[in-house]
């Protein structure tokens, strides 16, 4: 369950950079894939760069090492050819034959050499041999390029500076020789002249080698230069496998954020929609007129809205902080009656506001079931119908007393019918009689039952006549004229009316009235009658004993008004010590036609109540607390008074 | 006291010879009538002026009680006749207005046995009264018309206690004359004093007697 008020302040600017933040996380991977990357790539680029360091390096070496080994071997070319030299004998007849003869050069020409060309001092040709001329040479198809020689001096010690040898061989031949695979495999290896003209090379004319190349000048033959160039060229740091895998792993990344960035959005739109539909049910929920409040199953209250709270008064964290005994005191049972129904029928209870004042609130209860379906709880619903129960009990009490207005004034009409009725042959009744006794004074023989008869004739019909002309008195319909007073002189002069006949019988009476008692509008004539007819009830009450006769008479300042009503209400309470109510209600004893007395009309009291009702005001019984009946009156103030009778 | 009758208006049968039988118990003479009409026609049949006492039922048809009343009055009988209401249920406020109007009194029914008698006796003794002090009246009446004309000027004057020099003055008669006038007056009414002669004034003005009230209004 949410419990939005508790989320919503504290942490919503935390809240707002976070989802800054949040909106942007989408693209973190991506950011940092692009960091990786271009570290490796750096990383590459040394690597690539240390590479060719390395590889120059060892391509020099080869170059190096390779010249010193042509050179030396060119070396040992010219030593064989000195000797060679040494051992040719002085220019004869044959110079050619001379030079085949010898087994140096013969093993020269079957080795490397091309030709060799005797010359003597003078520079004329001696002799020439070729190796094609040596038999069982093979046809080699060459020649094509370039030809070196080497020189020897044909010198001895007897004839200096004779001649000179010179050995004619091809530097392919000297490139290509087997000896250099390793390196041929590795490099093009070309033979350059000082003008960088390619005197040989490893490869075919239209081959290009693309790799690393390094020269250096060709001690061994002047003016030429040796180059070594590799034969594979070292792949650019770029094209290196990590950075394509890289590359590739970049573009996965990138797709992986277009499609975490759709998702991010997808989501977001779904949060949103959440958080606008959440706000709307918080706002439901806090607007609702009804109160709402969720429990769990131990009865701790999970959430309240701002209504519920109003009903009881107390603030959410108050009821979060309360034990769940507490809490919006709803006596277990009544949710355990509707745990067995298990019916959303409405059922009413009575709470405390904190305030003090009562609540007549109607509880729906339902269970509280979580995403799983299993009940979690118990949900509330409370509608607060205090001010439907006060309506319905002012609708009702204003019902009762337009009943009883209409059964007094059926009443008033019978009253006053039979009264006219009546009133003719009572005085008919009561001037006979009266004229009877009279003319039976005249009498001599005076029977005195007769004149007793006559008197205890015209007395009972007087009295009958007294009898409707009192409830003919009481039941006459007379407007009430409502104005303001003071309760308290309206008690006092009731009381001196009354206090001579009282004290005649034996009763006194005492005074308690409160001063401070603000005015009530009333009818005058109306609420005298009430405080009369009381007074007199409570004297008649104890006309028959024997004990103390004594009534008590209090004014004052009603602190318990009527369900619903605002204080302020005016009471007044005739108390007497005679039989006390004998167990009847005040239902009972406001019933028209029901007396205690044996004279009584039994309309006083169903008087009385009637007007106290025209008034709005309540009238009370009860026994006294130590013998006797109590009966008291109440009056609303006066602004409330005018509000309920503005008629 | 004898020659006074009772002259009773009520339209319920009952209750007329009731009070009636009642009323002649006492030996008071009882006359009934069932109207109002009946009634006024009966006195206007009379020769002489009724003596006695009018009772009337409030609640009578065609005439009213009020009615009646005024009709009396109108007849100059108001005054003459004391008027005893009998009120029924409800008619209290027009018993009262009829007081208003002069009535003696009214009765609400039922009364109590005594109460209806002792009303009809005191107004049998208000109308004895009142005839009486209307017999006065007319003595007095008489006694003054047996003045002179210059006698009944110089009276308020002597009641005033005016010296006979100063009247002489004002009258623009002798001292002698004036003291003849007022010794003429003094036997004439039968009084000794001028304080009596005041009293006397006062009631012969009350009676309806032409006085002059002093010489100077003259």
């Amino acid at each position: 369950m949410v419990k939005p008020s508790q989320l919503s302040r504290n942490d919503t600017t935390a809240h707002s950079w976070l989802s800054d933040w949040s909106r942007h996380l989408w693209a973190m991977p991506l950011l940092l894939s692009v960091a990786f990357t271009a570290l490796v790539v750096v990383w590459a680029q040394d690597n690539d760069r240390l590479e060719r360091e390395t590889l120059k390096r060892s391509v020099m070496a080869d170059t190096l090492s390779l010249e010193a080994q042509l050179a030396s071997r060119l070396e040992t070319e010219t030593a064989k050819l000195r000797a060679a030299a040494a051992r040719l004998p002085a220019p004869g007849f044959d110079g050619n034959r001379q030079l085949a003869a010898l087994p140096e050069i013969a093993a020269g020409l079957d080795r490397r050499w091309i030709s060799v060309i005797w010359l003597n001092a003078l520079g004329q040709i001696v002799g020439e041999t070729r190796r094609d001329q040596r038999p069982g040479a093979q046809r080699q198809a060459q020649t094509e390029g370039i030809t070196l020689h080497l020189v020897a001096p044909t010198s001895d010690e007897r004839r200096p500076q004779t001649g000179q040898l010179i050995a004619r061989y091809d530097p392919a031949d000297l490139i290509k020789s087997k000896d250099f695979w390793w390196l041929a495999a590795q490099y093009q290896v070309q033979l350059l002249s000082g003008l960088d003209q390619v005197i040989v090379s490893t490869e075919s004319p239209g081959h290009v080698a693309v790799g690393e190349s390094y020269e250096m000048p060709f001690q061994a033959i002047g003016d030429a230069k040796l180059r070594l160039t590799q034969r594979v060229r070292q792949p650019h740091w770029f094209s290196t496998l990590p950075v394509i895998l890289m590359a590739g792993f970049l573009a996965l990344i990138a797709a992986a954020t277009v499609l975490l960035r759709r998702q991010m959005n997808k989501v977001a739109k779904a949060e949103s929609a959440w958080r606008t539909e959440a706000a709307w049910r918080q706002s439901l929920e806090e607007s609702a007129l009804v109160g709402l409040r969720a429990r769990d199953m131990e009865g701790n209250l999970l959430f309240a809205n701002r209504t519920f709270c109003d009903m009881v008064g107390y603030t959410l964290t108050e009821l979060l902080e309360q034990p769940p005994s507490l809490d919006g005191r709803t006596p277990g049972k009544s949710r355990s009656a509707t745990k067995e129904s298990g019916k959303p029928d409405g059922q009413e209870t009575r709470w405390r506001h904190r305030d003090g004042r009562m609540l007549d609130v109607m509880v729906f209860e339902s269970p509280l079931v979580d995403g799983q379906g299993q009940q979690v709880g118990w949900m509330g619903s409370f509608v607060d119908v205090t001010e439907r129960k006060r309506l319905e009990e002012l609708e009702r009490r204003q019902r009762e007393v337009l009943a009883n207005h209409a059964r007094l004034s059926t009443l008033g009409e019978v009253a006053s019918t039979l009264a006219h009725e009546l009133n003719q042959p009572l005085t008919s009744i009561v001037s006979y009689s009266a004229g009877i006794a009279k003319a039976l004074e005249r009498q001599t023989h005076l029977d005195p039952d007769l004149v007793a008869a006559a008197q205890a004739l015209s007395g009972h019909a007087s009295q009958a006549g007294d009898i409707v002309h009192r409830i003919r008195a009481r039941l006459a319909r007379r407007d009430p004229v409502m104005e303001s007073g003071a309760i308290n002189p309206m008690v006092a002069h009731a009381v001196a009316l009354l206090e001579r006949d009282l004290k005649r019988s034996g009763v006194d009476i005492s005074l308690d009235l409160d001063n401070g008692l603000p005015a009530v509008s009333m009818d005058r004539i109306g609420i005298e009658q009430v405080i009369s007819n009381l007074l007199r009830n409570a004297g008649d009450a104890m006309a028959g004993g024997t004990g103390k006769k004594h009534i008590h008479v209090r004014t004052w300042l009603s602190l318990e008004p009527p369900l619903g009503q605002p204080p302020g209400w005016v009471a007044v309470e005739v108390t007497d010590l005679g039989t006390g109510l004998g167990g009847r209600n005040i239902e009972t004893l406001t019933e028209p036609f029901f007396s205690t007395k044996r004279e009584g009309t039994g309309l006083g009291l169903a008087i009385c109540r009637s007007i106290l009702e025209s008034h709005g005001g309540i009238l009370h019984a009860q026994n006294a607390p130590i013998a006797g009946a109590q009966f008291s009156f109440s009056l609303p103030p006066e602004a409330l008074s005018v509000e309920a009778h503005p008629s | 006291m004898t020659d006074q009758t009772i002259f009773l208006c009520d339209d319920d049968e009952g209750v007329r010879s009731s009070i009636s039988f009642l009323l002649r118990q006492h030996g008071l003479r009882v006359v009934t009538y069932a109207s109002g009409p009946e009634l006024l026609a009966a006195l206007d049949a009379l020769a002489v002026a009724p003596r006695g006492i009018c009772i009337l039922d409030v609640r009578m048809e065609p005439l009213s009680g009020l009615q009646v009343h005024e009709a009396l009055i109108a007849r100059d009988l108001g005054q003459r006749m004391p008027m005893l209401f009998l009120s029924g249920h409800g008619d209290i406020p027009m018993a009262v207005g009829a007081m208003a109007r002069g009535a003696f009194n009214f009765v609400e029914k039922p009364y109590a046995n005594d109460d209806l008698v002792q009303l009809i006796n005191r107004a049998l003794e208000l109308e004895v009264q009142w005839h009486s002090r209307m017999a006065r009246h007319d003595a007095l009446r008489q006694l003054i018309a047996g003045l002179s004309r210059q006698q009944i000027r110089l009276m308020p004057m002597v009641a005033a206690g005016e010296l006979n020099k100063t009247i002489a003055w004002k009258m623009e008669l002798s001292v002698r004359t004036v003291e003849e006038h007022r010794r003429k007056i003094f036997d004439r009414l039968n009084l000794h004093s001028a304080a009596e002669l005041a009293t006397l004034l006062a009631e012969a003005r009350a009676a309806g007697v032409d006085i002059p009230l002093d010489t100077e209004a003259l």
